[in-house]
């Protein structure tokens, strides 16, 4: 494959943005491999890990935050425990998560709620099963399940399960085994009192604002 | 001893009955347990791919009310377990972090409490291993068992808090006290795709499946596990699943703490051994460990 590096500066610009959240000098990577050797998922993603961090080195942005390598990523930790030069991988992939929400790459995504965009989707999902694009799924997921802790302060799983089903056009599947849930009383139908809720709210919101000022400063 | 209990959403839903054994167990063996009052969720993994202060807020919310009430927290949820002691170690390392985070809780954390996942209490040394063997009432020596650990549970090391990475013991010592039959295997700490099984059926399916076959060709009748996604992408999703001669699988998937309870002697009902999807109670019938009406 062939790329066109950005300009050094640029290229030191978006390593030392991940090297500054992530903690990790990433410089010290020299590619040997064993961190892709053992992630359980390298198999399905279209880049594997240890490229991934070659991208950052390379300053290759769009390539790192494009492949659904960091979407797939399940956080198992095993590239992280086995890399020799001590780079905590996973991370990396957090970080590299975030920056693709913050600077929100993930309007390109075709997840949304609007009624064209939902009727494709649920199209496609008949037509390919569960095939459907897994940056938008991990997304939807982590944003409805938020939403739920901030609003009621614990997850509320039949909340979750609805809201995710709805909005990622899975309304007809079965992935969430929401009905067999029920009758096992796997899930509450009503969500859980916290008398914390306005705590919680709060904390979310707090946040929100130092990383808004936060972001304006880079 | 007394432990600030955080059960974390799990146990309130999906998971009761790990609750509800991890009750039992601890009070049988004399553990107290003291469940942290409006406990907030730990926000788990959707918090740390999103915010990373957001991913220590929510969990030092909680764990400000055990250090003010002087007890140690224990969380038997392997990925709760996780967020609260990844959170205390990293306010630990940095005080203006600490100060960062303790301006958004509103409140003092000093990183003095420490956290335990449930497997600690019952393998650190402080005698609650020998009671478990002193008390079991029943004999579970025909019940040939798997642990299965995941990720969190072993990684990262200073977390886990285990000697080797790719070959933990904790749960197989407990087993073991408990008196079944514990079979070495090969994947005990592979990867169950955690939410994948949302995001990315296929994919979650596939890890799920190589760990279910691998603890089938060891011979295993059951695998044992600490943690509530595990337990739940393995035990909802094998009637999905075909072994190489196209038979479905029968592997009941039980916390630990369930077969703990067995051993001891608890009735059933307090175990929720019903709630499992893969029922074990013909395991368990077949095997004389419980009775016909049970
Ligand atoms: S294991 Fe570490 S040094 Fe080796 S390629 Fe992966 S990140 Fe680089
Ligand atoms: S943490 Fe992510 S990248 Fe690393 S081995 Fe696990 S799934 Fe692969």
């Amino acid at each position: 494959m062939k790329y066109e590096l950005p300009r050094e500066n640029d290229q030191q610009h978006f390593m030392s943005i991940i090297e500054k959240m992530s903690g990790q000098n990433i410089r010290l990577c020299y590619q040997c491999g064993k961190c892709s050797a053992g992630c359980p998922i390298c198999h399905e993603m279209e880049d594997s890990p240890n490229q991934i961090i070659r991208y950052i080195q390379l300053g290759l942005k769009e390539q790192a935050l494009s492949k659904n390598t960091i979407w797939l990523c399940a956080s198992c930790q095993t590239c992280s425990t086995r890399c020799p030069q001590q780079l905590d991988l996973a991370k990396i992939m957090d970080s590299l998560r975030i920056l693709h929400q913050q600077e929100s790459l993930q309007q390109n995504i075709p997840f949304s709620t609007s009624a064209k965009d939902f009727g494709h989707r649920f199209y496609n999902s008949l037509l390919n099963g569960l095939q459907m694009d897994v940056r938008s799924n991990v997304n939807a997921f982590s944003d409805l399940f938020l939403k739920m802790v901030r609003h009621y302060g614990r997850q509320f799983e039949t909340g979750l399960i609805y809201n995710y089903n709805v909005n990622s056009g899975f309304l007809f599947s079965n992935v969430l085994k929401g009905p067999m849930m029920l009758m096992k009383a796997k899930i509450n139908l009503i969500p859980e009192d916290v008398k914390r809720r306005e705590k919680v709210e709060k904390i979310f919101s707090k946040i929100e604002q130092l990383e808004k000022s936060e972001k304006e400063k880079r | 001893m007394k432990y600030a209990y955080f059960p974390g959403c799990s146990l309130h839903s999906t998971a009761k009955e790990f609750d509800l054994s991890t009750r039992a167990v601890c009070k049988n063996l004399d553990i107290e347990l003291v469940e942290i009052p409006d406990w907030i969720c730990c926000g788990s993994t959707p918090a740390h791919t999103t915010s990373e202060l957001l991913s220590l807020a929510l969990p030092l919310a909680n764990c400000t009310w055990a250090e003010n009430n002087h007890l140690d927290v224990v969380a038997p949820c392997a990925s709760c377990f996780s967020r609260l002691k990844i959170a205390t170690l990293e306010v630990q390392k940095d005080a203006d972090l600490r100060k960062k985070i303790n301006t958004i809780i509103e409140g003092n954390f000093e990183g003095n409490t420490k956290i335990f996942h449930l497997l600690h209490l019952f393998s650190n040394g402080n005698g609650s291993a020998e009671k478990l063997k002193e008390k079991t009432k029943r004999d579970l020596s025909t019940l040939k068992v798997v642990a299965y650990y995941g990720c969190l549970l072993a990684r990262p090391k200073e977390v886990a808090g285990v000697v080797d990475v790719e070959n933990p013991q904790s749960m197989d010592r407990i087993l073991n006290k408990a008196g079944l039959d514990v079979l070495d295997w090969s994947h005990k700490t592979e990867c169950c795709g955690a939410s994948l099984s949302i995001t990315d059926k296929k994919v979650s399916l596939r890890l799920v499946h190589e760990i279910i076959q691998t603890a089938a060709d060891a011979g295993a009748d059951c695998i044992a596990v600490a943690c509530p996604l595990c337990q739940s992408n393995l035990d909802l999703q094998q009637s999905e699943l075909k072994n190489n001669h196209g038979h479905k699988y029968h592997l009941p998937i039980f916390y630990f703490t369930q077969l703990m309870g067995l051993a001891l002697g608890l009735e059933t009902n307090k175990l929720g051994l019903k709630r499992l999807i893969v029922d074990p109670r013909p395991l368990l019938k077949n095997k004389n460990i419980i009775g016909i009406e049970e």
